[in-house]
């Protein structure tokens, strides 16, 4: 091949293909997820792959608009790739369940485009499954959504993993509207107490340490039971969030106690430096982190007021899960892709080949005629 | 006496910053030594598996999960454009971040036109200014920055600070703070939430006294 072809070939930054046993693993998984969604009831939706960028704008933190690929229309109307399908969704559905009947369970499948630093050695290009629970508040809609991806997670058959359940009431609730919860919440992330004491005396806030402390609580649901008490008491209840506080903490703990009588907490940590990172979450978050992957692989929590931008005034509360980052590490993809090897057909022509390979079939394997 | 359970993972940078860190663990009875050529190992205790990374590249190694720790200066952290959990900060190889020019020029903080300065610290000098609203144009070199005013290339200088002796034996003086930078024990995020526990104690190693 001459250079400028060789040329012709090179693929952008950021771009990726997967082929053969590798998109295979990707379906096999894929179909998992979709029938565990079905089994629980949830139906399947599609979102388009670009929507004006105005609509979305005001949901949108610095960071995300960033990362965002946007375009003129040939109107010079800006458009935007689909950078989160959460947000594509709460579009769609605050415009179609207007006098729907509610709860609506609903499932999605699909990639998302946002830019990563060149350093990343992951893709622009994303693909998101998930699900979103919709008209149902309280604990049982957010139990719901947990045992959810639990029983998900649990069926993936991945390596060590744990879900990191937080609360953005909490944080709200900490913050007392004197602080911006954006600056909050990126010295949460980095989980820098010194940063942290500074911003909350900065912003007018009393109790800055024990604030702190309790927003930088990470234990089992029992040490969370055991300790937030006195985390809890050692900000004054004459701050503007006392009663908030405690309303949020005692929240958190009645949703462990009760996940505590339906599945197994091991693999559950409270986490208070959890907030969801999405400017449009109101209540629990929750995260899922598996040993081998460089970063969370599921996200989600209760996002109460976010349809209400869309026109419909529905509460609701989902996840989404990077499948790409669980693919490599999730034994049931690898499971499926080495249970059923391809194997040839038998038979001296093309017809009785192809009526053995039927035989086969019936019985499950997969079979190439030739 | 001997861990048992998997060891950590930790990148250590190369140079100076090596063996302060070294030297701190040796103290705290985790020894820690690379055989000829050699660029991982894991300490005396079991606790941790070590690798030498050279120090920009620290931070791509532990977003990546590769090395789930790493020691850093606040400055690579800053300049990678990642972000880690900030597990300990520890009492040596601190620093400052500084605007130095030749003696008596104004400080870039008094309104003028674009102020043009050269630094080996992109990201964090672009930010400085940028919060600031000053308009600046930056010309990144590699090093030795203090020729820069020297040779006309940038009246401005933003870099590394510790005694002053090199900006003086150049004719430069410092003009503004702009940051304290420290080293840390840093975590790639997702690595801390599965491993917070063994962190914790390692941390709470770090911090002891001296045995």
């Amino acid at each position: 091949m001459n250079p400028e072809n060789r040329q012709r070939l090179r693929t952008p930054q950021g771009t990726e293909g997967f082929f053969l046993e590798e998109a295979y693993r990707h379906r096999q998984l894929l179909r998992l997820t979709e029938s565990h969604f079905e089994s629980w009831g949830y139906l399947p939706v599609l979102t388009p792959v670009f929507d004006y960028f105005e609509t979305y704008r005001p949901l949108l933190s610095h960071a995300q608009e960033e990362r965002s690929y946007r375009f003129p229309d040939r109107k010079g109307e800006l458009l935007m790739l689909r950078s989160d399908i959460t947000l594509f969704l709460a579009k769609q559905m605050g415009l179609s369940l207007k006098n729907a009947p509610l709860p609506r369970r609903v499932y999605y499948a699909d990639s998302i485009i946002r830019h990563q630093e060149d350093e990343d050695i992951s893709s622009d290009e994303f693909f998101q499954s998930g699900a979103e629970l919709i008209g149902l508040k309280g604990m049982d809609g957010d139990l719901e959504v947990l045992m959810l991806l639990q029983d998900l997670l649990s069926a993936m058959k991945l390596p060590e993993w744990r879900m990191h359940i937080g609360s953005r009431a909490l944080l709200d609730a900490v913050l007392e509207g004197k602080a911006d919860s954006v600056e909050a919440g990126n010295l949460l992330e980095i989980r820098d107490e010194d940063g942290m004491c500074r911003f909350f005396e900065k912003s007018g806030l009393s109790a800055v340490k024990e604030r702190t402390n309790l927003l930088l609580f990470l234990g089992t649901p029992e040490e969370f039971a055991a300790d937030s008490p006195a985390l809890v008491k050692a900000i004054p209840s004459d701050s503007g969030s006392g009663s908030g506080i405690g309303k949020a903490v005692e929240k958190l703990k009645t949703l462990a106690f009760t996940l505590s009588e339906t599945a197994s907490l091991e693999n559950i940590r409270i986490d208070l430096s959890e907030h969801g990172g999405m400017p449009y979450y109101t209540g629990f978050t929750v995260k899922a982190y598996v040993e081998g992957a460089n970063s969370a692989v599921a996200s989600g929590g209760r996002y109460d007021s976010l349809l209400g931008s869309f026109g419909s005034s529905a509460p609701a509360a989902g996840f989404s899960l990077m499948m790409r980052k669980i693919e490599p590490l999730s034994t049931y993809a690898a499971d499926a892709a080495e249970k059923a090897p391809i194997s040839l057909a038998e038979g001296l022509d093309f017809s009785s080949r192809y009526k053995d390979a039927g035989e086969k079939r019936k019985k499950g394997g997969r079979v190439a005629i030739s | 006496m001997k861990n048992n359970s998997k060891p950590l993972t930790i990148a250590l940078p190369k140079g100076r910053l090596l063996d302060s860190v070294v030297s701190h663990l040796a103290q705290r009875g985790m020894d820690i030594s690379f055989g000829s050529r050699k660029l991982s190992t894991v300490d005396s205790t079991g606790r941790l598996e070590v690798y030498k990374v050279k120090n920009h590249d620290l931070p791509t190694y532990v977003h990546h999960g590769i090395a789930g720790l790493g020691i850093v200066g606040d400055d690579t952290a800053a300049e990678s454009g990642l972000s880690f959990t900030r597990v300990l900060t520890l009492p040596f190889g601190g620093t400052r971040l500084c605007v130095a020019a030749p003696t008596g020029t104004p400080s870039p903080e008094i309104p003028g036109g674009t102020v043009r300065v050269a630094t080996s610290y992109v990201r964090m000098t672009r930010d400085w200014f940028h919060r600031r609203g000053i308009p600046v144009k930056i010309i990144r070199l590699g090093g030795s920055v203090e020729l820069a005013p020297v040779l006309k290339l940038a009246p401005y200088i933003v870099d590394l600070v510790e005694t002053g002796n090199t900006l003086a034996a150049n004719g430069l003086e410092i003009l503004v703070d702009m940051a304290d930078i420290k080293v840390r024990l840093i975590a790639n995020s997702a690595y801390f939430k599965l491993h917070y526990r063994e962190i914790g104690e390692l941390a709470d190693i770090m911090m002891r006294e001296k045995s």
